[in-house]
């Protein structure tokens, strides 16, 4: 019989269909919060005025804002942001954009409880993964100033308790965890991601559907998680191709919203994903391929090569999209197409002369090693990568 | 579009398919306690030894046990039961039973933090419905300290939520108290111990989970997470609970029906409020002593017809979840019930037609009564469902 245990993350609330400024405005106010600290998307900082919104709804109590954080999360950066808001004092932060900001909040708030000012000063609270796949996680005082997310994107980051970020000299991107760097509170707004790039958008939403996809076929997920992931995957295949069609479609953008939190509930309760997540790590630290690239990239031949190990999965995979019967590598691919994503590695400006170093950079991520079927050597991930080429 | 907000209650863990016992020195461990009080169900106690595994297990962690308490929670037991684990200054509580067990200790643990000593004592902190506006007054109390972890054996699903019934048994109606902190920090779903729950009562109590999942979708108030979850419970549980009635001995349909009424319990678990199913029921439990799962057999098919005009799309959905699309969901629900052989009708858990005025009035005391979909207004309504389900 399955067993385990199901671990659910110490968020206090969702809200859904909200108003960006109102909706930050009034979860300050009830958590009694005086100085709030934005880490916001630049673009929407300097190109729009919701940003001006939220500072005009916070009144006296913005305390100060950071909107330079570069994609992958650079430590240089985030220390640069948690400088910004140690000066300002802050109880509250308060992210609005992308999967970089969201996880560059969780970091800071790191930063702010241990003090953390230079890039060595990060290193006794990174995750250590031992060439076996396995894990060191240091266990450190929680974080006392909490953040709340307003995510542009479908990266799904907000509802998990571990933040990425890229060591900018070693290229690799590590992570740090505790319970209490999760958003106490993740606030849903379809008409703010108006806002998103349609690539962006469209990308990430295929990052959700490889979160449930990867929570579904993992032999350490949870049966409440599995009926949640099919429930994202009924849902995905259906609105992300609305979204495609009409960008301006507030219910669809609501729609790939909901599923997105449905298809991270695998990662909110801390299953490991598998390789498309693992090797979509080192494609994003080592190479710079945006995150929901990796997944378009590597999901369709990671399912492929994980087959022989996942076959029953894979069905109901399949027939929660509405195609039973059709190989569930072929089903991602179309959807894939329909979005218009690019599909193989060199669509993305990753030539074969890298996958060595991909192939060695992916048996130090942990979710190669808690791939379905297994992977232990450097030829496994280049089967893959050649899958994609 | 559609506007609202996801509370997520302090609940830490949920455990399936672990022995029970383990799972609980786990986290007897985990959370360091030192004096554990065992709330745990009568025949578990007296009649198998798995209470008895667990004392061994927790050795001198072990501080009391209570074993009588009986259906609907009558507060004078409650009582009786906060006095044992006062006594033996308990710092946790670990519940083993059915869905008065779970419930009582939630009640335990605000007797507990708040020194109530006799029934006068409950009253500040229950739950009051106002029988013309339906508005909820819900007092706001400190925490209890001393919190539960909960083993449930019937799936009734009371353990993921954060609010406790008990029975006054002056006034005969059954009340809830509520706080965030109440509900269990953990959940231990083991399905071989539900091998000892009589199966009558672990069918019945899947019917209340269906009844959890159809009403969370079909509240005005839900949200569309709980949707997901919902919808997820109901092509689960119809065929988990079919071949649990075909084979008692399966421990994989049981594992199944855990499932099944874990995803059912998202809404309640998120606050989400129930319909006129659960509200009647509750009535139907604190004033004519039916038993939970078979409030649902008899209310949720003629809540779910009475309800048609205003749920019409949704019942559509909840038809195709439970795997026919062209069919009513009041008659699939109707139909599982009776493959179940579980009582359909009022009379056959003796409820008769003099005792229907006095159900109705109870019911626009119900909290839940007032946030059926569609609108349930007067006694009269009420009447109106009840007739349907003579």
């Amino acid at each position: 019989m399955r067993h385990g245990f199901q671990t659910i993350a110490p968020m206090d609330r969702v809200i859904f269909g909200a108003r960006t400024a109102e909706a930050v405005a009034d979860e300050a106010a009830a958590r009694g919060a005086q100085r709030i600290f934005l880490l916001v998307s630049g673009t929407l900082n300097r190109k729009t005025d919701e940003i001006a919104k939220v500072r005009e709804a916070l009144s006296s109590r913005y305390a100060g804002e950071f909107d330079d954080m570069p994609q992958h999360m650079p430590r240089d950066a985030i220390l640069k942001a948690a400088a910004a808001a140690r000066d300002a004092k802050t109880d509250l932060v308060v992210t609005i954009g992308g999967g970089s900001v969201t996880d560059a909040g969780k970091t800071l708030t790191v930063c702010l409880e241990h003090d953390i000012t230079t890039l060595e000063g990060f290193e006794p609270f990174l995750l250590k993964v031992a060439p076996d796949g396995r894990l060191n996680w240091p266990d450190f005082r929680a974080p006392s100033v909490r953040q709340i997310a307003v995510p542009t994107t479908l990266s799904g980051g907000e509802f998990h308790m571990g933040g990425g970020s890229v060591d900018p000299v070693k290229k690799v991107r590590e992570t740090i965890r505790n319970p209490f760097m999760v958003p106490g509170t993740v606030i849903l707004d379809p008409s703010l991601t108006l806002h998103t790039p349609d690539w962006l958008w469209l990308s990430t939403g295929m990052r959700s559907v490889d979160h449930a996809v990867e929570a579904f076929c993992s032999p350490f997920g949870s049966p409440y998680v599995d009926g949640c992931a099919l429930e994202a995957l009924r849902l995905l295949s259906r609105a992300l191709p609305r979204s495609k069609e009409d960008p301006c479609d507030l219910e669809a953008r609501a729609d790939c919203q909901t599923a997105m939190w449905l298809a991270i509930s695998g990662m909110g309760a801390l299953i490991p994903m598998g390789a498309s997540h693992g090797i979509g790590h080192v494609l994003g630290g080592s190479c710079g391929v945006p995150h929901g690239y990796t997944t378009c990239v590597m999901l369709p031949s990671v399912l492929r090569y994980n087959y022989p190990a996942t076959a029953g999965k894979q069905a109901r995979i399949s027939e929660a999209m509405g195609q039973p019967g059709r190989a569930t590598g072929d089903v991602i691919a179309d959807l894939i197409k329909t979005l218009a994503m690019p599909s193989t590695l060199r669509e993305v400006g990753v030539g074969s002369d890298q996958f060595e170093l991909v192939a060695r950079n992916a048996l130090l991520a942990r979710w190669v090693h808690t791939n379905p079927r297994k992977i232990s050597r450097v030829e496994d991930v280049l089967e893959i990568l050649q899958m994609a080429a | 579009m559609r506007k609202g907000t996801f509370q997520i209650p302090p609940m830490e863990r949920v455990f399936f398919g672990r022995p029970f016992d383990e799972a609980i020195i786990d986290e007897v461990e985990r959370l360091e306690a030192k004096r554990v009080f065992l709330l745990v169900s009568n025949t578990l106690n007296r009649k198998t030894d798995e209470i008895e595994k667990v004392r061994q297990r927790l050795g001198d962690r072990f501080a009391a046990d209570f074993d009588e308490m009986p259906p609907h929670i009558p507060r004078d037991a409650v009582l009786r039961a906060a006095a044992v684990a006062r006594e033996a200054q308990a710092d946790l509580i670990v519940t083993i039973g059915g869905g008065s067990v779970t419930d009582a200790g939630k009640n335990v643990q605000v007797a507990l933090e708040h020194g109530i000593v006799d029934l006068e004592g409950f009253e500040p902190f229950r739950l009051k419905t106002d029988p013309a506006t339906g508005k909820l007054d819900a007092p706001s109390f400190r925490a209890p300290s001393v919190r539960q972890i909960a083993v449930p054996t019937t799936l009734s699903g009371g353990e993921f939520h954060q609010s406790g019934g008990s029975n006054d048994p002056v006034k005969n109606l059954k009340q809830s108290i509520r706080n965030p902190f109440m509900i269990p920090r953990t959940v231990i779903l083991d399905p071989k111990l539900t091998l000892h729950t009589p199966q009558w009562l672990w069918l019945s109590t899947g019917m209340r989970s269906v009844d959890h999942a159809i009403e969370a979708f079909s509240s005005p108030a839900g949200n569309p997470f709980v949707d997901g979850t919902s919808l997820q419970a109901l092509r689960i549980l119809p065929n988990a609970l079919r071949r649990s009635k075909k084979d008692p001995n399966d421990i994989e349909a049981r594992s199944d029906c855990q499932t099944g009424m874990w995803l059912a319990q998202t809404g309640m678990w998120s606050l989400v409020p129930m319909g006129g199913s659960h509200g009647i029921g509750h009535v139907l439990a604190g004033t004519c002593e039916v038993p939970h799962g078979h409030c649902t057999c008899v209310t949720l098919p003629s809540v779910l017809r009475w309800n048609k005009s205003a749920t019409a799309e949704k019942q559509r959905q909840i038809a195709e979840a439970m795997g026919d699309p062209e069919a009513e969901a009041a008659d699939l629900v109707a139909k599982l019930i009776t493959d179940l052989e579980m009582p359909d009708r009022l009379h056959m858990v003796g409820v008769n037609r003099d005792q229907f005025a006095l159900i109705a009035k109870n019911a626009m005391l119900d909290r839940w009564v007032h946030a059926n979909p569609k609108k349930i207004s007067r006694p009269e309504d009420v009447l109106e469902i009840l007739e349907m389900a003579v």
